[in-house]
């Protein structure tokens, strides 16, 4: 569970969150929408603490990270995967080193299993055969698929994505039909989700854009509005 | 920026130490840049022998030229001309790289996957820095004075053996250890400052560009003024 208290930022002298309080229940999927430029990503960052807050307290799982720094939060962020909203991969590694890079940092994996890991990954998003190109030579959405792979190769508990515009449900399937934001989850969970969700693990998805119909939890505070949905594909 | 340095030594002092990024700057910073160096050093030497020849020569003493070329080349012009033109060269493409993966958040991502940029990113470039210039300035010492040889002796006919000899005589070893203290130094402020710009650029394509600038200005004053408090330690 995440929970945010009284979070107050000001970035470049405006006010972005402006006392934000919010939980997410861990096991669900929890959509925040808002205007563009409304503190969307920023809220993101703080879950993560690659932003600390001016005022407030971040919560999660009863440890207070936005005070944390070097090896006790690198320990919090060993639970979370994070997808950027232009998908952030190192352009310096291929597609393939750029997945495989969370395994070789921080798992002591054979060579081996490195790469089924990293093949099993980048087919379920649907990049199988892609893995000795660099990501300049990707289209945007097979970016985006590329970095969800990254993200999800650790199979961490909580997954952070931060879409920025609904202008990239730029994902498309096998055979070119658009996907959206609903089966982008499905699609890059697959066969995981199951498991994932045995394990009582939670995972929160910033998707700022249209939500599925089903029945959110609507949840609106100072210009944020959350979903909470039940994960997808499960 | 003195945080940033300390920071970064300190990161440097940790496990993992990583020899592939290590190889991969050097590779970059040094060894790609040992063309433009040597074309320098050539004129460089070359410019020193025609007019160091001609001053010489309303003295008669023609026969010191190496040492002149030699002790010019070996004490001030090559650790600085060489640091300039790596600063120009790899430098300015350092703060590029570094801040185009500060704007397109890939410095995040590293931060999110629990790896310090600092270790991963900046350390290796520390590291490269300060193995890379002052093997440079060796190129650059050795391939100024034959350019010094080549248009002092054979086009302008000075004596060859007495080049050779005067440097022999005229360059103590504190002359070439000041060289190399120098060089030292000087890789050390070329990654430094450079990385330091890129690091902390605005979140723009003007940003980037600014940052660039900063970089390549700061880092080739900061050398100059270095050099000369430097000298005036050494001599």
């Amino acid at each position: 569970m995440i929970k945010l208290v009284g979070v107050e930022k000001t970035l470049g002298g405006q006010p972005v969150l402006c006392g934000v309080d919010l939980t997410i229940p861990a096991g669900k999927l929890t959509t925040i929408i808002g205007r563009s430029g409304g503190g969307k990503s920023v809220l993101l960052k703080h879950m993560i603490g690659l932003l600390q807050p001016d005022r407030g307290q971040v919560w999660v799982d009863g440890i207070e990270i936005s005070r944390l720094r070097g090896k006790a939060l690198n320990e919090v962020r060993k639970r979370f995967a994070m997808l950027f909203q232009g998908a952030a991969l190192f352009d310096s590694l291929t597609v393939f080193e750029n997945v495989a890079f969370p395994l070789r940092e921080k798992l002591r994996l054979a060579d081996a299993e490195v790469v089924r890991r990293v093949e099993e990954m980048l087919e379920q998003v649907g990049l199988s055969g892609m893995g000795h190109k660099f990501p300049a030579e990707l289209s945007g959405g097979m970016k985006k698929r590329a970095g969800l792979a990254r993200a999800l190769v650790m199979e961490p508990e909580i997954i952070l994505f931060d879409r920025g515009h609904a202008s990239d449900v730029s994902l498309h399937g096998d055979h070119g039909e658009p996907r959206d934001t609903g089966n982008l989850f499905h699609f890059g969970l697959g066969g995981d989700a199951q498991r994932r969700k045995d394990r009582g693990d939670g995972a929160v998805g910033g998707i700022p854009a249209h939500h599925r119909s089903g029945d959110p939890r609507i949840h609106r505070h100072r210009g944020i509005t959350t979903l909470n949905h039940e994960p997808l594909g499960s | 920026m003195l945080l940033f340095m300390l920071a970064t030594f300190a990161w440097l002092a940790r496990p993992p130490l990583r020899p592939f990024q290590i190889l991969k700057q050097l590779h970059f910073i040094g060894f790609k840049s040992t063309f433009v160096v040597v074309l320098t050093a050539a004129f460089t030497g070359m410019v020193l022998g025609l007019q160091i020849y001609y001053t010489l020569r309303k003295f008669g003493s023609e026969g010191v030229l190496g040492s002149v070329v030699a002790l010019s080349m070996i004490r001030e012009l090559g650790p600085v001309l060489a640091a300039l033109m790596v600063t120009a060269r790899a430098g300015s493409a350092m703060t590029a790289e570094i801040g185009i993966m500060r704007i397109t958040e890939q410095i995040d991502a590293l931060d999110t996957m629990a790896i310090n940029p600092l270790q991963y990113l900046i350390a290796p470039k520390f590291v490269a820095g300060l193995i890379a210039v002052p093997l440079l300035v060796a190129v650059f010492d050795v391939v100024g004075i034959y350019g010094g040889y080549v248009v002092g002796v054979s086009l302008l006919g000075a004596n060859a053996g007495s080049y050779w000899s005067s440097i022999e005589s005229a360059v103590e070893w504190k002359d070439v250890y000041g060289g190399i203290v120098k060089s030292i130094s000087f890789g050390l402020i070329v990654s430094w400052v450079c990385c330091y710009k890129g690091y902390f650029t605005r979140m723009s394509a003007e940003g980037l560009g600014t940052a660039t600038t900063e970089a390549v200005v700061l880092s080739s004053v900061v050398i100059l003024v270095w050099d000369y408090f430097l000298t005036s330690v050494l001599l």
